[in-house]
Order: structure tokens, then C-alpha cells, then sequence
């Protein structure tokens, strides 16, 4: 879909054309919608809260994903996996070699990204189907490591306990403190992302994820950008590993499973491949609709007492799946696409194309 | 937006993050409870949705049974009915957080929580201890109730339940059959399953005389095991011990008995034939059921009575109230007798706690005090809890097997060998 500009807003330059923020409205909702976000713990509760750092995670996961295989085309089924190396780098050197959090964060993220580097090899040699099973080996190594032969480091199957992060003497131990941590983090993480598509490198992942041998004859070394997909992919799951392990506060390998990669995935399409507002739009859609189908549950089984087990049980999932169904069937091209819909309506009403 | 509009912006989220954060990190704690309620919740987290339905389904079931009988025929607590509250994880540890948030937040402030999942139970460990409130949880992993907090384990640990087990093979078993038991351990690849695979249970095993011939695991969702079975078999094994629940020992029988090893005569002796053993949770009428004829010798340590003890207690209450609900058979299993006997022994100490104190000061504090207290206490004779300051989980339980389809009682109550990890011993 063609980009439409608010009536009168011109690109005079290059830089206006790329830039993120064009208007003078669009800083206002952008400054007045931080301080939003950022006042939500004054007038939520923990139950909320935990939600949206949930949310925050999860985004930061996804939108590594989307880097890889939105913009670049690669697939990957190992996010959880690659989660857990930033997730277990920061939990052994926090809780046994006594590193503040704010040091194991950025080691966290790069141990992650290197192993991510190893499993993005095979990409230069396979695509597709054939790629996702590749990353799914991770899914399978990863754990099993951190099981087994790095046992005396990881705990094994025993679960790690994770100090919580410190800032001198404050302890950032309840849902609202550690809201001001996972969620400027992924703000951030959200930012850098947007940009990174409209640098070289993020053209350079789009022409690949277009055609790969086009690209390479243009001159993008295609291996390289795809191995730098590959990196920065897992560096965001790293960062989301670390934020998890330090929200949890207790690491286990069974955190990490192949269901929880097949999420992110399902978050990224439902949200919409190749679009950064897409991985904001799918996690928030995902997450938020496990937690009111939650609610919806516990609350119709108060009323229907006697179907209370029943419904518990399953009419949580069976709506859960359902909507998303529907979802896939009705906007295949994910939430972002019905976005944009409703952007270019604002700004072209009241022409209806 | 060009490099200095995101550098101003970065600094920004910063700093408004760094003046929001004190302000909202100074929120007063809800005060607790001083006034007679009209009702006292209990409030209970677990897995209806995922995996581990089938497991918790009969607790939930149990749960609500007993504060029915406990409300019209126990007196409630000094005349208060209780009400039980239970959110649904589906298994995983965020919705666990969730609904622990949302719990905490519930008014009055709690007191006590129980939980079922051993992911849970130790993600929340800290949260328990920093906002003071009562953990009663069916895991016993090491993580969740060491070193000593607000967490107290509803059964012994999985290594003294397996040490308890070795006791009874060595003390009983192998004099009376004069044979050297030789033992394949072979357990879910999980958290749960590979709690005994520690040096603890090998040390004790060795000091014991018992030879460990095998270590395997295999999947949660594996349905056959006959490579792990025939390895066992050429280790030369007698015995084969499991941590596992629900189908876990029907996989394990299932693949003995597919190869011609399942020896369900409990001292029958032939060689190339294997004894089965499982852990706690495997030792329950659910795993009975779904073995069928495979189950008959089956043996495991197990801390509740049976449903097939009548004469205790707690179980009779237990098949009254079952019966008048139309329970049906997949209910009536070890998951209903935990969750009465638990709750009972909760209820008990919130009595106390209030008799002693007062309502106004029931809190998790006092009620973990209480259960401190707690030696040799028996809630209705299903089930016998002795917690230490140092030792928050039980120490006895009884050796059971399956005769005739009943899960019956081999021993009386034994005192579980301390096999917590090392540096929890004082």
C-alpha cells in the first residue's frame, strides 16, 4: 500500500522522506503517549502491570524475529532457545559471579547473538522449510546443553535463582519497579528496530528476503547480511531472556520451549511479517486475548456453577484458538495491514481511495 | 527522526522512567485484616488448561468438596466458612505471575496460597517471603522450599521419597530374597522427572549396598520406552524406579511387559525380570487405573492414605463427600485425598493461629508459625506433617503397592532418609 501523507506535509529532502517522526502531531502523540505509558503503573494494579511486562518481553523477542523474518526472510523456530542463552549468560553471572544486572544485560544480549550467529550458518546453504528445521535444532541443543553437560554452571533440570536487579540500594522487586525496567527496554528496542529497516542494512535484509540472487548481484554479500539477520535477531532475544530471567527470578530449561518459539512466530503473522507497528499490534492482540479470555472464564464460571470445571478448563483455549482462526481467515496480512487501512481512511476522508 | 531527536528521545524515556519509578515504587501495602470476616479465602494457582489438567482437575475437585464438608460438619475456621479461589496457569509460568499479582492484590490481603506446579513454586519462592504470605505447595523441589522461607512442601522431597524406597528394597526386599538389588533408574526428562538423578539418592543408594546399573530419561509425551527397557535389561537390573505421574508408570510397565520382563510377583526372583518402582505422585489411583492388570506388584512411596483405607479417618469423610457428589473414578484419586488432607491441615492452623492471636493477627507470618509447630500432626489420619525451622517438608511416609487393584500399605510409617542437596544441612 502506497504511503499517504497527511494533507500539506511535504518530503523536501531524503531525511524528511525517511524520517520516523514527520509532523509536529506526531511528536505530540509520540511524547504525550510515552508519558502515558510510563505513568501506567500510578494507576494500575500488579495484575496489569505484569501483563504488560509480559507484553514488553515478548515484543522485544518478536520484534528480533521480525528483523530476521519479516525483513530478511530467514525463518527461525529457535527463539525461546536463543532467549534462554541471554536468559541463563545473565542468571549465572548475576547469581553466581556476582555481576550487577546492568553488566550482565549487554553480556546477556551478546552471548545470545553469537550463538545465533552459529545457528544462522546454515543459511547461506538452505531456505525456507528447510532453514526452520535447522533453527529448530536449536531448540533442541540448547536446552539439552544447559541440561546436561553445562549442569555444574546452569543447575541442570534444577532451576537457577536469579538476584533481582539493583540500582544502588533500590531493589527492583515488585511489578511496578520492574515495569520501568523491561519497559523503557523495549521502547528502545522498538525504536532501534524501526530505524534499523530504513538504514542500508535494513534494504539490504529487504532485497535479500526479495530476491536473494537479485540482491547479490546488485552487490549485497547476501551470507553476511544474513548471518548480521541472524545476530541481531538473537541479540533481542538475549535482551529478553535476560528481562525474563530477572522477572521470573528462578531459570529452568523448561522455560523455553518449542511452544513458545511457534508463539512468537504466530504473534509476528498476526501482527503482520515486515512491519515493526506488526510486532507491537501481535503480541498486544496475543497476550491481551489470553488474558480476557482468562477473565472471561473465571467470571462465567461463577455463573454457570455447575459447568465451572468444564469451562475452566477448556473454553479458554477453545476461544483463544478460535479467535485466532478467524483472525488468520479474515486479515491474513496481519493487524498492521488493517492499520495502515485505517490510517490512509483518516487521511484521505473524505475520498474513499 | 534523525540521530539527535532519538538521542534526546532515549534520554527522555530515561529520565521520565527514573522519576516515575520511586514515586510508584512507594505505593503503601495493602493493611491486613482486623475485623472478623464473613469468610475466609483460600486461594490456589494451577494447571486446568494444559498439560498437567489431568493432575490438578481431581485437586481442584477435592478442594471444593472438603470446604463443603469442612464449612456445614468441620465448624469452619472458629465459625468462619472458608472459600476456595482458584485461577487456571494452563501450565505456564507467566499466567503463574499473573495470577499471582492479581491474588496478591485481592482484599483482605492473603494469607496463605497453595500451588501445584514446581516452575510456579519456585518463581514465586521470593515473592512469598518478601510479602509475607503462606505457601503450602505440592513440589518439593529443593528450589522452592530452600534454604527455609514462607514455602512449606505438602510431601516429602522426591529424594526422600526415593530414599525411603531404597530403605525398604534393601531392609526388606533384598533379605528377604537374599539378592543384590541392582537398580536402572528410568524418569521424565523434565524438572520433575530428573529430581532423584542427584548425588544425594547415587550416595545413598551406594551406601546402602544398592547398585544405580542405569540412568535413563525419556519424554513426557514418549509412549514407548522399549530401548531404555532393553538396555536395562542387559544391565542387568531387578528393580527399575520412575519419577513420574499419571501415564509416566504406564509407559515404563507397558514397555516391561511388551518384552517379557514385568515380574509382578513382588519376591519372585527370576532373572531377565523387573520390579517396578515409582515416585510419589506415581504412586496414585490414576496411574493404577490407566495400568490396569499391568499395575498388580507395583510398589512406590507414598505420604497420603488411600482410597482404598476406609478405615482412616479422612478417607471415609473423603468417599462420603465424593459419594454424595457423584464423583466419578477419575476423580477419586490421590490428587482429591492431597487436596483435602492439605487443606485441612491449613485450616487447623489458621484455628490455632486465631485462637492463640486473634483475628486481627492471622496473617501468613503467624500461620507459618503455627505450622512450625506442626509434629507428627495427622489430619484425620491420611497423612502425617513434622516441619522444622530447617526442614519445611515432611519427613515420613509409607510404602505401598498395588494388590488387586488397591493401592495398600507394605510398611507403617518410616522416617524418610535427610537427602536434601548438601548445603542445606546444617
Amino acid at each position: 500500500m502506497a504511503v499517504a501523507r497527511p494533507c500539506g506535509t511535504y518530503d523536501e529532502s531524503y531525511a524528511k522522506d525517511m524520517a520516523i517522526v514527520r509532523t509536529r502531531l506526531q511528536w505530540i502523540i509520540l511524547v504525550v503517549g510515552l508519558i502515558f505509558l510510563l505513568s501506567l503503573p500510578l494507576f494500575l494494579g500488579g495484575r496489569w502491570l505484569n501483563l504488560l511486562n509480559l507484553i514488553g518481553i515478548s515484543l522485544i523477542a518478536v520484534h528480533g524475529l521480525n528483523i530476521l523474518t519479516g525483513y530478511c526472510g530467514q525463518i527461525s523456530l529457535g527463539q525461546a532457545a536463543f532467549m534462554a542463552v541471554g536468559a541463563y549468560t545473565s542468571g549465572v553471572l548475576t547469581a553466581k559471579l556476582g555481576f550487577p544486572f546492568w553488566v550482565a544485560l549487554p553480556c546477556a544480549a551478546l552471548s545470545a547473538g553469537v550463538v545465533g550467529l552459529i545457528f544462522g550458518l546454515p543459511s547461506l546453504r538452505v531456505k525456507g522449510f528447510y532453514l526452520a528445521m535447522a533453527t529448530l535444532a536449536a531448540q533442541f541443543i540448547i536446552p539439552a546443553l544447559i541440561s546436561h553437560p553445562l549442569e555444574g554452571i546452569t543447575n541442570g533440570v534444577r532451576s537457577l535463582v536469579v538476584p533481582v536487579p539493583k540500582l544502588g540500594q533500590m531493589a527492583f522487586t515488585s511489578p511496578q519497579s520492574m515495569f520501568y525496567i523491561i519497559i523503557p527496554i523495549a521502547v528502545l528496542m522498538t525504536f532501534f528496530a524501526k530505524n534499523l529497516v530504513r538504514t542500508g542494512v535494513g534494504r539490504a535484509f529487504i532485497a535479500i528476503r526479495d530476491n536473494d540472487l537479485a540482491a547479490e548481484v546488485q552487490g549485497v554479500n547476501v551470507f553476511r547480511y544474513k548471518l548480521l539477520a541472524f545476530f541481531i535477531c538473537s541479540v533481542y532475544a538475549g535482551v529478553a531472556g535476560c528481562l525474563w530471567a530477572h522477572w521470573m527470578r528462578a531459570i529452568n530449561p523448561d522455560h523455553f520451549t518449542l511452544m513458545d518459539s511457534i508463539w512468537y512466530v504466530g504473534m509476528m503473522i498476526v501482527g503482520g511479517m515486515g512491519s515493526t507497528a506488526g510486532a507491537v499490534f501481535g503480541v498486544a492482540f496475543l497476550r491481551i486475548l489470553d488474558e480476557l479470555t482468562k477473565v472471561g472464564v473465571m467470571w462465567l464460571s461463577g455463573i454457570f456453577v455447575a459447568w465451572a470445571a468444564f469451562l475452566q478448563a477448556a473454553l479458554g483455549p477453545i476461544v483463544y484458538g478460535l479467535v485466532i482462526i478467524l483472525f488468520i481467515v479474515f486479515e491474513p496480512r496481519g493487524l498492521a495491514h488493517r492499520w495502515e487501512i485505517f490510517k490512509a481512511s483518516y487521511r484521505l476522508r473524505p475520498f474513499a481511495y | 527522526m534523525n540521530k539527535r531527536s532519538f538521542s534526546m528521545l532515549v534520554v527522555a524515556v530515561v529520565v521520565l522512567a527514573l522519576v516515575l519509578m520511586p514515586i510508584v515504587s512507594c505505593k503503601a501495602p495493602a493493611p491486613p485484616s482486623v475485623a472478623k470476616p464473613d469468610k475466609v479465602v483460600i486461594h490456589h494457582f494451577g494447571d486446568l488448561s494444559g498439560p498437567y489438567a489431568g493432575i490438578t482437575a481431581p485437586i481442584v475437585t477435592g478442594f471444593k468438596d472438603f470446604a463443603e464438608w469442612f464449612n456445614t460438619e468441620g465448624g469452619g475456621i472458629d465459625g468462619v466458612p472458608i472459600v476456595d479461589m482458584f485461577r487456571d496457569t494452563g501450565g505456564k509460568l507467566d499466567a503463574a505471575l499473573a495470577a499471582y499479582a492479581a491474588f496478591k492484590e485481592s482484599k483482605p490481603y492473603p494469607i496463605v496460597n497453595m500451588l501445584y506446579g514446581s516452575a510456579e513454586s519456585e518463581a514465586l519462592r521470593e515473592r512469598y517471603i518478601e510479602d509475607k504470605i503462606f505457601c503450602f505447595t505440592n513440589s518439593p523441589s529443593p528450589t522452592c522450599i530452600y534454604p527455609p522461607g514462607y514455602e512449606f512442601s505438602t510431601i516429602p522431597s522426591y529424594t526422600d521419597s526415593m530414599g525411603a524406597f531404597i530403605d525398604w528394597v534393601t531392609n526388606v526386599w533384598a533379605k528377604k530374597t537374599g539378592q543384590k538389588v541392582k537398580l536402572a533408574i528410568l524418569t521424565w526428562d523434565s524438572t520433575y522427572g530428573r529430581a532423584i538423578m542427584v548425588d544425594e539418592t547415587r550416595n545413598y543408594a551406594k551406601s546402602k549396598g544398592v547398585e544405580i546399573v542405569y540412568e535413563g530419561v525419556y519424554g513426557m509425551r514418549d509412549l514407548d520406552v522399549s530401548t531404555q527397557m532393553t538396555a536395562i535389561k542387559a544391565a542387568g537390573a531387578n528393580w527399575v524406579y520412575d519419577n513420574t505421574l499419571a501415564h509416566g508408570p504406564k509407559v515404563v510397565s507397558g514397555a516391561a511387559a511388551a518384552l517379557g520382563m514385568l515380574n509382578k510377583n513382588l519376591y519372585d526372583t527370576t532373572p531377565g525380570m523387573i520390579h517396578r518402582a515409582t515416585g510419589p505422585w506415581g504412586t496414585d489411583e490414576s496411574a493404577v487405573m490407566l495400568l490396569g492388570d499391568l499395575a498388580e506388584g507395583m510398589v512406590g512411596p507414598r505420604s497420603f492414605a488411600s482410597w482404598s483405607m476406609p478405615e482412616v479417618e479422612g478417607i471415609a469423610a473423603a468417599i462420603a463427600a465424593a459419594d454424595k457428589h457423584n464423583r466419578a473414578s477419575k476423580e477419586r484419586v490421590m490428587g482429591y485425598l492431597a487436596a483435602w488432607s492439605e487443606v485441612y491441615t491449613i485450616c487447623y492452623g489458621m484455628n490455632k493461629a486465631v485462637k492463640e492471636a486473634g483475628w486481627e493477627n492471622l496473617n501468613g507470618e503467624t500461620l507459618r508459625a503455627q505450622f512450625l509447630k506442626l509434629k507428627g500432626f495427622s489430619p484425620q489420619g491420611m497423612t502425617k506433617y513434622t516441619f522444622t525451622a530447617d526442614k519445611p517438608e515432611p519427613t515420613q511416609t509409607r510404602i505401598l503397592q498395588v494388590q488387586g487393584g488397591k493401592l495398600l500399605p507394605i510398611t507403617d510409617w518410616v522416617t524418610c532418609p535427610d537427602l536434601r542437596p548438601a548445603q542445606y544441612k546444617k
